[in-house]
């Protein structure tokens, strides 16, 4: 025989799954429905209503003059199926005259994952990083008038990406290829250049224990004369074997770029990219 | 005695209300966190429990796979286990409300959770799988069992990774009185085991087919995946169970995996060849061909995040690997052809010009040997031999030219094809490097001879 109140259990049960449910649809609607954020009224107000924008805001922008602009765009899976090598595409190329770009993470515990100068690159990076928890990405872009505009997406994640050992600090394979680079350049319709890079790097990032952090901390690119194209300066956060994605409105003259840099070990990389 | 009709439309409607609300509550029977499995029977003996064509989740418990047992003259075979303690149990349940006969071999037919975490249910004893997928469940069996609580909730109540110890060899076999063949097959995972009950001319395929759902592929290497698939279509059978999606009469199922595998293949490595980004593979149209496919948006997703990385490592790599090409190297490839077929030739070709049998250097084997130890990747090549071999009157032309052209001597050519393209086959070799009369004539003999290997192969 069925207790008494049992029914009414049941009934809660039914209740507490459908909420659930709801709780899970309504995340999903969040990651999917900011990665175009809506124009907001009050430009200061977060529109991914993170808890820690407060703190962001303090961190990387202090006096500075800060907007949310939805013209800023980061795209990311909705649900990151690796937490170890989360996809993320920043563009800030519908803005005139960016000189610095910060991409960061509010809930990673290192939350700033790199830094990026587009100098004579499009206003836009591909790359990967690890994720600790679900957690708005977000990139900052400043201009020449010394506005930083902020966009972003959420990305929703089952976690683990930095407290974990990257595999590389188990091989003996990095050891002997440490700070090689495989790239390709393509030509790209409507004009210009991609330059794709993959650098072989374990990318610790100093929270799994027993492993110091260990990253490359600078990259440069430059064309056969030696002026620069662009830099990046990876952090701890940017997954293991980096990957790369930039755009060149124009062809540099000469055969070949230049790709340089180093980690924060001072192992240098140096290595020559040929069309 | 007849109610009253008012009465009767009330309690109709409550009774509609009722079925309303419960239909609003797909998790309502969670309370008694009740799989409803019910066997059906496919074919004599032979059963299978069919799960919803869904992810996993708090209301399906994990009830997404197919499962199914095979109940012999002595005994019961059990295919999978299912995805938590419970649907073990009331597999076990449902399996004895059919017969009282022991269950004598509990297979696990590769290591992803919802194949296995129903393990605890079963004797111990009767545990099997593939020898790698028990180091699998054994090295990744936690993780997933962690997952899956995350996943499906407390459905998953009081589940243990219980990893099978009987390590299964593949070949035709009477077990609980049934005439089975088992399969060692591998693509989907590391080790991808399948049944034949010959009997009844059942396949039980496991993850290999899924019928109307996209195939899943975190573990996947789609070459062997497709050969797997090769494999189970040229077996003569009335009907395949895939691991997911409805029991198949005829290999539609498998054709359609099929082609989903190789399109996401192509797509996947035209990307990675094109310089897409990772995020832009994404926003790749999946041809409408495939729409019918459950979960079809979401698991390309998943599949873009598994196999794009190692496709774009494979773009990248080459470019490098072409501008480190050594200049002074002749080759010539040849496209669609088996490596034995170029080796050969190869062979024919050099007998054809009158010189002794050619030395063997065995340079893939070596390179596999050596890579435990020297830490390089084990399968640099898929195929690859280095033949030397001399010419009489070549040797005495360069020696009586000058006798340090000794070192000149013997002449090789490589065979070889590599792991990410075996049908295409490469012979290679350096010309001497010297400028003589004895050189040129040692050019032209290796120019020779795979002239003539080519036109043995009816590519000239």
């Amino acid at each position: 025989m069925r207790p008494p109140g049992s029914a009414r259990r049941l009934l809660l049960a039914g209740i507490a799954s459908l909420l659930a449910c709801a709780t899970g649809a309504g995340a999903a609607t969040i990651s999917a429905s900011t990665a175009a954020p809506a124009p907001v009224a009050d430009p200061l107000a977060d529109p991914l209503e993170s808890p820690r924008w407060g703190d962001m805001r303090k961190e990387f922008f202090d006096a500075q003059p800060v907007v949310f602009d939805a013209r800023i765009k980061v795209s990311g899976p909705a649900v990151a199926e690796d937490p170890l090598n989360v996809p993320i595409a920043v563009d800030a190329s519908a803005l005139a005259g960016v000189e610095e770009m910060i991409v960061f993470a509010d809930f990673n515990p290192i939350v700033k994952a790199l830094r990026f100068e587009p100098v004579a690159a499009r206003a836009s990076l591909g790359f990967r990083i690890k994720l600790q928890q679900s957690s708005p990405i977000r990139v900052a872009a400043r201009t020449v008038d010394g506005v930083w505009r902020v966009g972003g997406a959420w990305v929703t994640t089952t976690g683990g990406g930095c407290t974990l050992p990257s595999l590389g600090s188990g091989s003996p394979e990095w050891q002997e290829r440490l700070n090689e680079v495989n790239g390709r350049l393509w030509p790209r319709i409507g004009g210009g250049e991609r330059l794709r890079m993959r650098i072989i790097h374990p990318m610790d990032t100093g929270l799994a224990a027993g492993i110091p952090a260990f990253h490359i901390e600078d990259l440069e690119i430059a064309d056969e004369s030696g002026r620069v194209l662009a830099r990046i300066q990876p952090l701890e956060p940017v997954a293991e074997n980096p990957s790369f994605t930039l755009d060149f409105a124009e062809v540099a003259p000469g055969a070949r770029l230049h790709v340089s840099g180093r980690d924060n070990n001072g192992n240098r990389i140096d290595t020559w990219v040929t069309r | 005695m007849k109610p009253p009709a008012l009465l009767t439309r009330l309690l109709t409607r409550l009774f509609a209300l009722l079925l309303a609300l419960f239909a609003l509550m797909p998790a309502a029977h969670a309370e008694r966190f009740d799989y409803r499995l019910e066997p059906r029977q496919i074919a004599d003996g032979v059963y299978v429990l069919v799960g919803l064509k869904e992810d996993f989740s708090f209301a399906n418990g994990g009830n997404i796979v197919n499962t199914g047992f095979i109940i012999g003259a002595e005994g019961v075979i059990v295919i999978d286990t299912g995805s938590s303690r419970r649907y073990g149990e009331q597999m076990l349940a449902a399996i004895r409300r059919l017969t009282e006969l022991p269950v004598v071999l509990t297979l696990n037919t590769h290591h992803h959770p919802d194949h296995f975490l129903g393990n605890q249910a079963f004797p111990a004893s009767t545990l099997a799988a593939l020898p790698e997928t028990i180091a699998a469940i054994r090295s990744e069996g936690e993780a997933f069992n962690a997952n899956m609580y995350r996943l499906n909730g407390d459905w998953m109540r009081d589940t243990e990774v219980v990893v099978p110890t009987r390590s299964l060899s593949p070949g035709r076999q009477r077990i609980g009185g049934r005439d089975v063949e088992l399969l060692a097959l591998g693509g989907h995972t590391a080790a991808d085991l399948a049944l034949v009950d010959h009997a009844s001319g059942t396949v039980f395929a496991a993850d290999l087919i899924f019928n109307g759902r996209a195939p899943t592929t975190p573990h996947a290497d789609i070459p062997r995946w497709l050969a797997a698939l090769d494999t189970l279509e040229r077996l003569s059978a009335q009907r395949w169970v895939p691991g997911h999606g409805e029991v198949a009469s005829d290999t539609t199922a498998l054709q359609e995996t099929r082609a989903w595998l190789g399109w996401l293949a192509d797509t996947i490595g035209k990307a990675a060849e094109d310089g897409l980004d990772m995020s832009e593979v994404f926003a790749t149209p999946i041809p409408p061909r495939f729409a019918g496919l459950a979960l079809v948006e979401q698991e390309f997703q998943r599949s873009v995040a598994h196999l794009f990385p190692a496709a774009e490592q494979a773009a990248l790599a080459r470019s490098a690997e072409a501008q480190m090409q050594p200049a002074d190297v002749v080759g010539r490839s040849f496209a669609a052809l088996e490596f034995s077929a170029v080796r050969d030739a190869l062979l024919d070709a050099i007998a054809d010009q009158g010189i002794a049998a050619p030395v063997v250097s065995h340079f893939a084997e070596m390179l596999a040997r050596t890579a435990n130890d020297l830490g390089h990747r084990p399968d640099l090549y898929a195929h690859a031999e280095i033949f030397n071999f001399c010419s009489a009157a070549i040797a005495a032309r360069l020696a009586t030219e000058a006798r340090a052209h000794i070192a000149l001597c013997p002449l090789s050519i490589a065979v070889y094809a590599l792991p990410e393209a075996p049908r295409t086959v490469i012979l290679a070799y350096r010309p001497p490097a010297v400028d003589s009369a004895g050189g040129d004539a040692a050019k032209a003999l290796l120019a020779r001879i795979v002239a003539r290997a080519a036109s043995l192969l009816g590519q000239p």
